[in-house]
């Protein structure tokens, strides 16, 4: 059957069929690929940690220590100073965007993915 | 090599350019284009987002911003020596005084927003607030005994018990003690916005403990705010926001103790003498910061019922709560700004009536 196609319109057919699924891959797979543990400390550059490796992190900041679990993946706020608990409160962070504070130690921990980072966090 | 690129003709390369432009874009905005500044001022994190990348001179911007918020709070502070706590000293003498000029600005608002909530915003209730335990850096009990708040209430102090005669002031209530805690840190945020211009500053956020306002807008993008979930580590929603947008929030999990089982939080309703109940968190979207902090507070006290009619007789047209089982409530023209990044059951409340939908 001769539909009149030339070498060049099935090259292009082809790259727009991965074009487009490359696209939809990269639009919409989950945004906690490749995730990474962000710290920021007040007055300090932000560090980041991969969540790939198991391990835990002391934090030193003006009120003690704060104690920081990283574990299959995901990370949360193990011990910290502070009468309330709102840092170890927040629970794992699983997700992209998802945030602990620790207002005795000035410390935000984030994860950041490969989703689009936002500006800034309203709490 | 001739035929090769007669196989691929002229419309074949606007095709593919076509199709390659959306990747393009998607691969542009992954990654940040914005510095970061955090640091401890105000007695809370501040956290600056600075467009474009690598424009600014940050500890320069840090030094000065941090200078002017650490005046800020000596000077507004509610417990600690400054010029809110002189005036405190003063009030309740009875007699005439020149006020500070740094606390002018808080009372004029202060007042302005006592009428327009119809007294749910009180800045003149220190003593009941302080009395909740309140007023030290690790809130605690016990709370106050409840024929003391009813002795209180029976002639509460007001905003409207300052004579102002110019920068002149006089008080008329024995018991005014003036807390600016649901005003302060929208004057501040506006001042700091103010400051970064005056240092050539175009495009920014400024964000206290939270509560933020932005300046200009990033490129041809607008800012993008992750709303934390109240109760967890997660995103309940985000929101775009244009410039010199504030977006405040009060809610019951911010400082608090627990006494007896029972939640005490801060945000105090001045009808019951008691912490505010109905609603987890009420969030505010306007272009005025003080505007917004106070009004996120009387919303929080109005209730599950009348936070919609006082936010319309405050001139809030975007505005949204949280309710005790989680569940959202959004003004007709917040609705829209909002995207939900979690399962949330969500309803549009307008002054009348309520039309809901679950997402």
């Amino acid at each position: 059957m001769n539909l009149g196609l030339r070498w060049g319109d099935v090259v292009v057919v082809m790259l727009a069929a991965t074009l487009v699924a490359s696209s939809f891959t990269l639009t919409y797979a989950p945004a906690s690929g490749a995730l990474r543990l962000v710290v920021s400390q007040a007055g300090e550059s932000p560090r980041t940690f991969p969540l790939n490796e198991d391990r835990t992190v002391d934090i030193a900041g003006p009120a003690g220590l704060t104690r920081i679990e990283i574990h299959e993946g995901r990370a949360r706020c193990l011990r910290s100073p502070g009468s309330q608990g709102i840092c170890e409160r927040a629970g794992w962070l699983e997700r992209h965007g998802d945030m602990a504070v620790s207002l005795p130690n000035r410390l935000v921990l984030q994860l950041q993915g490969d989703g689009t980072p936002f500006d800034s966090m309203h709490f | 090599m001739t035929s090769a690129v007669a196989g691929i003709r002229r419309a074949h390369v606007w095709a593919l350019g076509l199709l390659l432009l959306p990747l393009l874009v998607a691969g542009c905005t992954a990654h940040t284009d914005t510095d970061r500044l955090t640091f401890h001022a105000f007695g809370t994190l501040i956290d600056i987002t600075l467009y474009p990348a690598g424009a600014h001179d940050l500890a320069r911007l840090e030094s000065a911003l941090s200078a002017d918020l650490e005046i800020m709070h000596a000077s507004w502070h509610a417990w600690q020596p400054g010029s809110v706590g002189r005036t405190n000293q003063l009030l309740v003498l009875g007699g005439e005084f020149s006020a500070p000029p740094s606390v002018l600005p808080l009372i004029e608002r202060g007042q302005q927003l006592e009428i327009a909530t119809d007294g749910l915003f009180n800045p003149a209730l220190g003593r009941l607030v302080a009395a909740w335990g309140f007023h030290q850096d690790e809130p605690a009990g016990p709370p106050p005994d409840p024929e003391w708040i009813a002795d209180l209430l029976a002639d509460p102090p007001r905003m409207a018990d300052i004579e102002r005669n110019g920068v002149r002031l006089r008080g008329h209530h024995p018991e005014l003690q003036l807390d600016f805690g649901g005003l302060a840190k929208g004057l501040a945020v506006a001042r700091s916005i103010d400051l970064l211009q005056e240092l050539g500053v175009e495009h920014a956020i400024v964000n206290a403990g939270g509560d933020l306002m932005t300046l200009g807008r990033p490129g041809h993008r607008p800012w993008r705010i992750g709303v934390r979930d109240p109760h967890g580590a997660g995103v309940l929603a985000s929101i775009e926001l244009d410039g010199g947008e504030a977006l405040f929030t009060s809610g019951d999990y911010e400082r608090g103790y627990a006494w007896e089982g029972e939640r005490i939080h801060h945000v105090i309703d001045p009808r019951s003498g008691r912490p505010s109940q109905g609603l987890a968190a009420a969030t505010v979207l306007h272009t005025d910061p003080v505007l917004a902090d106070a009004a996120a507070t009387t919303l929080m006290i109005a209730g599950p019922e009348a936070w919609p009619a006082h936010a319309r007789k405050l001139g809030v047209e975007r505005a949204m709560v949280v309710l005790p089982d989680g569940s959202v409530e959004l003004t007709p023209a917040m609705e829209p700004r909002v995207v939900f990044e979690q399962a949330t059951q969500s309803s549009v409340r307008v002054a009348s009536a309520t039309s809901g939908k679950d997402r």
